[in-house]
């Protein structure tokens, strides 16, 4: 029996030196609760008051689906948690057991890289959307038919190098990811040399065709011994109506070649 | 799920004794669920031109274009069975669809109307892209119904052919479709268009959509057209212009808000836009 009293006692002594720091504990984390529901809230305010979510909701709403959580209140999100960490680190802290606390130590140290990673994230969504609209809008300009696909491949190219960089801040090892999106790029390099190379001296003669109009749709023309009435000018290729037949000529064939135009 | 659609139809067919089944849909899965049927008169619609090279006792029939809107899309589904002699008019038809995009079961009635016009039109229309062809009769039509600022306007629409068609043409004022690669087909240039119509003469659309000019004055003749009495100026040069290119002309009537379709010389179509 005494033991067992012995024992309660022992008990009852430790609780009561550790007591106070329970308190502390259970104070710190409820102070935490809320001071991270604050900074959610203060931070989906700041964002709304500075137009920054309406322009992050746009980028969203262009890009459809593929985002799936909606990046303004995932910042919000984010904070609180950061928020909530380093309240349940203090308070380990506080109740003073060692082990938790070197591992809840490396957690914190490790936060700015996730802080930064989500910065670079937000960032280059931002930039890519910037720079896919400049390139559609020059594209526009210069009349490039479907020169969507033009902003798209600019905008997909920046979201591959930030996930390569956010990535690297958070210190997961991006190698195979780097040699990945290298050897996609090289493909499609080599692809749109072979391409352009057929492609680039039509597309060039098709915008003298377009821009300086030597015959219009409608002309009478003659090249390499064709005849008949121009149909449609393209970038890459003209057509020519024959009596039975449509004779699509490529573009550079109307720099090289003497062309006669029917009067 | 998908089978128990086409069993419900096939089952609604007996039961409502009606003359035949119509099945849209774009599935090879489809088809190997109907193979196993034995059944007199089904008809087989499809967007899909894979599914044309299955071997297949059932009759098939590719649509042109695809339609959003599920009235017009079984309106046209119903006209080019009727058209292929499938189906003949009056007969009662179970209609089911089973497309992504819908699915439905219906019982309608077979009968000539303006979407058999539309579906001839648009199956027979060779070079021309019959996307091209409807996205212009939507343009009309909601011109037609709701005119600009609230007038009435007319106007015309050439289509094909662009080449011929401008030598039989001379622009009137500055073409403001000059050297551009503005297509109909796109769903912003509508209301563009619609506000172009402003300008005197007519809208010259080439094969694959792309406007070619706009302000055009068609040149005009009188010889082996088929026109009905009292229709002015605007019909008959555009009546004149497809006979003489190979080209069909969507007239929208200023008096009358009539949309007229020519091919070859010849009306062959006329549609109130409310209706349309």
């Amino acid at each position: 029996m005494s033991q067992i009293d012995d024992l309660l006692v022992r008990a009852w002594e430790n609780v009561k030196e550790y007591f106070p720091n329970i308190v502390a504990c259970v104070v710190i984390l409820i102070m935490g609760y809320i001071v991270g529901r604050l900074a959610q809230k203060a931070i989906d305010l700041i964002l709304k008051q500075t137009g920054m979510r309406r322009y992050l909701e746009r980028v969203e709403e262009r890009e459809g689906r593929d985002i799936g959580i909606s990046i303004s209140s995932f910042i919000g999100v984010i904070v609180k948690w950061i928020i909530y960490l380093v309240a349940i680190m203090s308070a380990i802290s506080v109740l003073g057991v060692s082990g938790l606390n070197e591992i809840m130590a490396q957690l914190v140290t490790y936060l700015p890289n996730i802080i930064f990673a989500l910065v670079i994230v937000i960032l280059g969504i931002v930039i890519g959307d910037k720079a896919a609209g400049f390139v559609r809008y020059t594209c526009e300009e210069l009349k490039v038919p479907k020169y969507w696909i033009m902003g798209n491949m600019i905008r997909y190219l920046i979201y591959a190098i930030v996930i390569v960089i956010a990535l690297a801040q958070l210190k997961i090892s991006t190698d195979v990811l780097i040699i990945g999106i290298a050897v996609v790029l090289a493909a499609l390099g080599v692809t749109l040399i072979l391409a352009l190379k057929e492609i680039a001296p039509n597309m060039a003669a098709g915008f003298h065709l377009i821009h300086d109009t030597p015959f219009k749709i409608g002309d009478i023309v003659e090249i390499d011994g064709n005849e008949g009435v121009v149909d449609n000018i393209g970038l890459i290729s003209t057509t020519i109506k024959a009596k039975e037949e449509k004779i699509i000529i490529p573009n550079s064939k109307f720099l090289e070649n003497v062309v006669k135009k029917k009067l | 799920m998908n089978a128990v659609l086409i069993k419900k139809a096939l089952e609604l067919k007996e039961e409502s004794k009606s003359d035949a089944l119509i099945v849209y849909t774009n599935s090879k899965k489809d088809l190997k669920d109907l193979k196993s049927i034995k059944n007199n008169n089904i008809v087989i619609i499809t967007n899909n031109k894979d599914l044309l090279k299955k071997e297949l006792e059932l009759p098939i029939i590719l649509m042109p274009i695809e339609l959003s809107r599920i009235k017009r899309r079984i309106a046209l589904a119903m006209a080019a069975a009727l058209e292929n002699k499938l189906i003949e008019e009056g007969y009662n038809v179970v209609f089911v669809e089973n497309t992504d995009r819908y699915k439905i079961i219906s019982i309608e009635k077979a009968k000539e109307g303006i979407d058999y016009g539309i579906y001839k039109l648009l199956s027979k229309s060779r070079d021309i892209d019959p996307e091209v062809i409807y996205s212009v009769l939507e343009i009309t039509k909601e011109l037609g119904i709701k005119g600009r600022e609230g007038e009435p306007v007319g106007t015309t629409f050439i289509i094909g052919d662009s080449g011929n068609v401008m030598r039989r043409s001379m622009q009137i004022t500055y073409n403001p479709f000059e050297s551009s690669f503005i297509n109909v087909k796109d769903p912003v240039v509508k209301s563009m268009l619609k506000e172009y119509s402003r300008l005197d003469g007519v809208f010259i659309i080439g094969d694959d959509g792309r406007v070619v000019s706009a302000a055009r004055y068609l040149e005009s003749g009188k010889n082996d057209i088929e026109m009905p009495k009292g229709l002015g100026a605007r019909h008959i040069s555009a009546a004149y212009t497809t006979k003489v290119a190979d080209a069909i002309a969507i007239v929208l009537s200023e008096s009358d808000k009539m949309i007229r379709i020519f091919s070859k010389g010849k009306l062959v179509l006329e549609v109130d836009p409310e209706e349309l």
